[in-house]
């Protein structure tokens, strides 16, 4: 099919001037069906050839975005564009300020998931649930809410202001985790260390944090795979500058209409999602024959 | 040498009640009793994990009452056998001389002691149950505790290993004074020289096994003892034992 729509687009970039020769062509048959076959991806296109550049499908943009894809079907050219300099720096300050917000939530998440399984039952049980408040509001208001905690401080639209945001977002996901290794270690091995002799320091190092390294894998995983997609938090409280991919991704989709590049930078997070995943898989379940 | 001076220990009730016994020097003493009698609390006050609300507890004559978990001598092997998971066989054994600071050469020797030389690198998840004992007995023994704390450490095992490994234990621990806390009383027979048969808090009979079994002093010893044996013998008939030695 792609071997007509040059013809095409050039008839229709140049429709204005060229109506007789056009209105002619359109008259063979490999013309019609390469028409035809638009018409499914964008309805008006039959009309606008009938009636000429007067159409105003001929401004919209949503048709070009048909005939681009339509003469390029399958390309790296978009990952070549997405490998410039401006779009590997997006990527790599998105890594670098989710691996600081995966660190900022590891370091309050490890103290707080153990106080958690210090804790009686029943208070436990209730401080486990204030944790967990944030996932039952949505995405959207809890972000708001940050705004209106912010503003007075005059620390809106400032990377503060996004650690802040994305901190209170992923640490329930942060904390459940290490929470969750650190019920199920054995509490008879803490006793057989400090029956041998070792001090508390000792008994940690060598025998608790070992048996919760699992938790704290489970929890970066989920806290960075998260944090690389938040879209909402970074440009409503950082003020839109575009310092995570996923905003530059959304501008490539709603304002330029360049789908193409941004599906290539969407590939390439996905791809290093994957990748994370696969390392945290490795940790997981390394020797495990079940898994 | 253990001496265990009126203990007595209450949550929202009496839990101990007035518990009193020694084990001298070199001697297994087997604490017995059924669920809920007080076994584990009185292990737990032993050990520091819990502390009584009066008595003494005098490891050779130096009161241990209000030291500190990791400062009483002590050694303890628990049912599950309590290895640790990230360490493997060696690293285990040598884990209390670590945290000491000390030289952690002579885990080799002991390793041929229990005759597990060919898994010191092995992680716990990679040997059997005996081994998996043997290994928590010695991590024991490297360090040479006053007195061993056993909490049934046999009751995960089947009846063969069970039994052979109580040869094991009690030859590797000859010398040493043995508190051996269990439910069953054919394996406290096999293996102490005292018992001490607890009941709802409270000691109802100290003596030898044979004592016990000849001259129990309350029905509910009796009882007791009665019981333990009757299941004991259901699981020899039970078991391949019996049948490999009848052929």
């Amino acid at each position: 099919m792609e071997q007509y729509l040059p013809n095409i687009t050039h008839y229709a970039k140049n429709g204005g001037d060229r109506l007789e020769a056009i209105q002619k062509d359109l008259a063979r048959e490999d013309s019609r069906r390469a028409i035809t076959y638009l018409n499914h991806h964008y309805h008006k296109t039959r009309s606008m050839f009938r009636k000429g550049i007067d159409h105003p499908g001929w401004q919209d943009p949503k048709f070009w975005a048909v005939i681009e894809k339509e003469i390029k079907p399958y390309t790296f050219a978009n990952f070549q564009r997405a490998a410039n300099d401006l779009y590997l720096k997006v990527i790599g300050r998105t890594y670098l300020l989710s691996a600081i917000i995966t660190i900022i939530c590891l370091a309050i998440a490890y103290p707080l998931a153990y106080y958690l399984t210090k804790l009686k039952s029943t208070a436990s049980k209730i401080a486990l649930f204030i944790v967990l408040i944030p996932l039952f509001s949505s995405f959207l208001s809890r972000t708001v809410s940050w705004i209106l905690l912010l503003q007075p401080f005059d620390l809106m639209n400032t990377i503060t202001a996004i650690y802040i945001g994305s901190v209170y977002i992923a640490l329930p996901l942060s904390v459940l985790p290490i929470y969750l290794a650190m019920k199920n270690v054995d509490t008879d091995l803490i006793k057989v260390s400090t029956i041998a002799g070792a001090n508390k320091l000792q008994t940690f190092r060598f025998v608790y944090f070992p048996q919760t390294v699992k938790g704290i894998a489970n929890s970066i995983t989920l806290t960075f795979m998260s944090v690389t997609g938040y879209y909402i938090t970074p440009s409503l409280l950082g003020g839109s500058k575009g310092l995570f991919v996923t905003e530059q991704i959304i501008r490539q989709v709603q304002y330029t209409l360049n789908w193409g590049l941004a599906s290539a930078l969407a590939v390439i997070m996905l791809s290093t999602s994957l990748l994370l995943f696969y390392v945290y898989y490795r940790i997981n379940f390394k020797g495990d024959s079940n898994a | 040498m253990l001496k265990i001076e009126n203990i007595t220990k209450t949550y929202k009730e009496i839990v101990l009640d007035n518990v009193s016994f020694y084990a001298n020097t070199g001697e297994n003493i087997a604490i017995l009793g059924p669920s809920g009698s007080g076994k584990s609390t009185l292990l737990n006050c032993i050990t520091g994990f819990e502390n009584p609300d009066c008595g003494k507890i005098l490891v050779n004559g130096r009161n241990i009452t209000n030291l500190p978990s990791n400062n009483r001598s002590l050694g303890m092997v628990f049912q599950n056998f309590s290895l640790f998971p990230n360490m493997t066989a060696r690293e285990n054994i040598a884990y209390p001389l670590r945290v000491k600071g000390k030289d952690t050469s002579s885990v080799l020797d002991i390793l041929k002691v229990i005759g597990m030389e060919e898994h010191a690198n092995k992680y716990p998840s990679q040997l059997s149950g005996g081994q998996q004992q043997r290994v928590a007995i010695a991590r024991v023994l490297i360090y040479n505790p006053d007195v061993i704390l056993m909490d049934e450490p046999l009751a995960s095992l089947d009846l063969k290993l069970r039994i052979r490994l109580q040869k094991d234990i009690k030859e590797l621990l000859k010398d040493t004074t043995v508190v051996y806390v269990t439910h069953d009383f054919t394996e406290a027979f096999s293996m102490c020289d005292t018992i001490v048969i607890l009941n709802q808090g409270k000691v109802e009979q100290i003596g030898s096994p044979t004592e016990i079994i000849n001259n129990p002093r309350s029905d509910f010893v009796n009882e007791f003892v009665c019981e333990t044996w009757k299941d004991y013998t259901a699981s020899i008939f039970s078991s391949d034992i019996l049948s490999s030695s009848i052929r």
